[in-house]
């Protein structure tokens, strides 16, 4: 599985603060833990990044990759971020996020496509959150669309079901399981040429939920998914009772060799 | 359309083991691609041909291949240099046998310092197994680790459940390391898991995944070197990225096939011929399943089993 470190985000207030200040240190650390601890990709959300949004993206993108070799997965509204962000970032970045609106995949899927990107094509629309299965397969299909068009090679296309808080809205966190099973049958469904991945924002589904519960709902919900094929998780790969749920699903699945010191290496 | 041929994706890649040091140098391993496959990814290197050469004159060997090493059998030093120089050896594999108090009273400062003399003679890389109880091994290996420090020899053999002594010794005194497995690829993980944790580089270890020749089982080496390769370098799991030594000789050149006669047996044909076939058959069944250093001993065998290599990485 694709891990995403979710840690640097500008909703903590840390990592605000290094952002607002210019002041590399913590952000640096935070893309090095996570990266020791598992993470293939490292997001950076700087938010709607409204005022320097350019120059902002550009350079978080220097400082973290200038100390840590990773790539990263570029979150902001702001679509011209996003692509200063994308000028400077070296290996294949991660567009994270593109909704299911026209304007938006008329920016988003030429611009991933131009950079070698991936990209996250979640099951939102201005619409807001789908209320059911249907919606979300509905909006998904109209990324789809848009990625084919673009040309955009479909093994690049990450979507996303939208997971949501088991704490305010329990009926959806199962119609995002449901949402997942059939993204995965839409290969056979819209007779693609390759299978589109699959991909989760997992701290979603604790949000609101006490501390003491977070990390066990995050990985019960994980390994739902998980077996129902997903491919890809944003998560906060320092929690590792996480970590290890992953690594025992890959031992359980025979997808890695076990050894009694699987956990350790 | 055109047909294009399928090729895998590698995601690991074998590691590099470094053997011998400045002129002896050469590396074992470093592949990125199935064994001979080098249409789908790197192989940098050729499999790494020791010829075995024992501390005493074998008394078990059939005649036939005695015959080749009868004027330096009593000298390691010569045996090892004709090897070389006479057969094309890539390697030594020196056996200590005496060590072991069944067979002889040779101490561990006795054999640490013949293995330096061999050592410092032959100019190529140096492998030694030392054939005595796991205690006895342990003790005598570190006494051959010191003396030779720093010339990355690879020294044989720890297992699970005794590894730390000469483990330690092979940290300390920079040398390299068989992990041996009885035919169990989760065992072969656990022990460079453990290995590593206690300070020894991963590029210091070979596995040995235990061998049998043809005829005696080999397909269950096949199976467990398959099984450990493709964790490597399909899933990318570190732990299993060592290269794999098979110490195959010893298992070849005790069967039957390859000392019986041909008046006992006239439907096996040519004595010598078969033993020979033997070996090569073997010890190629090794290398197409994942092998990166293999033991042999009939020449003519180490001739054809290089011409073959030669031949599949063309």
């Amino acid at each position: 599985m694709l891990i995403i470190g979710e840690n640097i985000s500008v909703t903590s207030k840390i990592v605000g603060d290094s952002i607002r200040n210019r002041d590399a240190g913590p952000i640096i650390k935070m893309a090095k833990v996570q990266k020791e601890a598992g993470a293939h990709y490292i997001d950076v959300n700087i938010g709607p990044a409204t005022k320097n949004g350019e120059e902002l993206m550009q350079w978080v993108v220097k400082t973290i990759q200038g100390e840590v070799e990773t790539p990263l997965a570029l979150d902001t509204k702001n679509t011209s971020a996003m692509e200063a962000g994308l000028e400077v970032h070296k290996g294949a970045a991660m567009i994270n996020s593109v909704t299911g609106d026209q304007d938006k995949l008329d920016i988003l899927m030429p611009m991933a496509k131009k950079y070698g990107a991936k990209i996250v094509g979640i099951a939102l629309s201005e619409k807001g959150v789908p209320p059911d299965v249907d919606s979300r397969i509905e909006i998904i299909m109209n990324i789809v669309n848009s990625a084919m068009e673009q040309g955009l090679p479909l093994s690049d296309l990450y979507l996303d079901p939208i997971v949501l808080p088991v704490a305010v809205l329990q009926p959806q966190v199962l119609n995002c399981i449901e949402g997942l099973k059939a993204f995965k049958q839409l290969k056979e469904l819209m007779g693609l040429p390759e299978e589109p991945k699959t991909i989760v924002g997992l701290s979603n589904v604790s949000q609101s939920s006490p501390a003491e519960l977070k990390s066990l709902l995050n990985r019960t919900y994980l390994l739902i998914l998980l077996s129902h094929g997903l491919d890809s998780a944003i998560l906060d790969p320092l929690d590792s009772d996480l970590m290890h749920a992953v690594k025992t699903f890959d031992i359980l699945t025979n997808r890695i060799l076990y050894a009694h010191s699987y956990l350790d290496k | 359309m055109n047909f294009q041929i399928p090729k895998e994706l590698y995601t690991g890649k074998i590691n590099s083991l470094k053997l011998g040091n400045e002129k002896s140098e050469i590396i074992a391993g470093g592949e990125s691609a199935l064994p001979f496959y080098n249409f789908e990814g790197e192989i940098p290197g050729k499999p790494v041909i020791a010829i075995d050469v024992f501390d005493a004159k074998p008394q078990n060997w059939p005649d036939y291949l005695l015959d080749y090493f009868n004027d330096v059998a009593e000298d390691p030093v010569l045996w090892a240099k004709k090897c070389i120089e006479k057969f094309n050896a890539d390697a030594i594999c020196f056996h200590l046998t005496k060590i072991n108090p069944d067979a002889g009273t040779m101490t561990a400062d006795e054999a640490a310092d013949i293995v330096k003399n061999v050592r410092e003679a032959i100019g190529k890389p140096l492998i030694v197994y030392a054939e005595a109880p796991l205690e006895i091994v342990a003790e005598v290996m570190k006494k051959v680790s010191e003396k030779n420090a720093g010339s990355n020899i690879l020294l044989g053999w720890v297992e699970e459940n005794n590894y730390k002594t000469l483990a330690a010794s092979a940290i300390g005194y920079k040398n390299n390391l068989i992990a041996l497995s009885p035919l169990d690829v989760n065992i072969a993980k656990q022990l460079n898991i453990l290995l590593t944790q206690l300070g020894l580089p991963a590029n210091k270890i070979a596995m040995d995944p235990s061998s049998s020749g043809l005829g005696y089982g080999i397909e269950y080496c096949f199976s467990a070197m398959e099984r450990l390769k493709i964790a490597a370098l399909l899933q990318d799991d570190k732990m299993t990225q060592m290269p794999i030594i098979n110490n195959i000789a010893e298992e070849v050149w005790k069967v039957k096939e390859v000392r019986e006669s041909e008046e006992v047996y006239p439907d096996w044909g040519n004595l010598e011929e078969r033993g020979i076939n033997w070996e090569t058959i073997s010890v190629m069944c090794l290398l197409i399943s994942g092998s990166n250093i293999v033991t042999m001993r009939h020449p003519k065998a180490v001739k054809l089993v290089k011409e073959i290599i030669s031949d599949l990485l063309q």
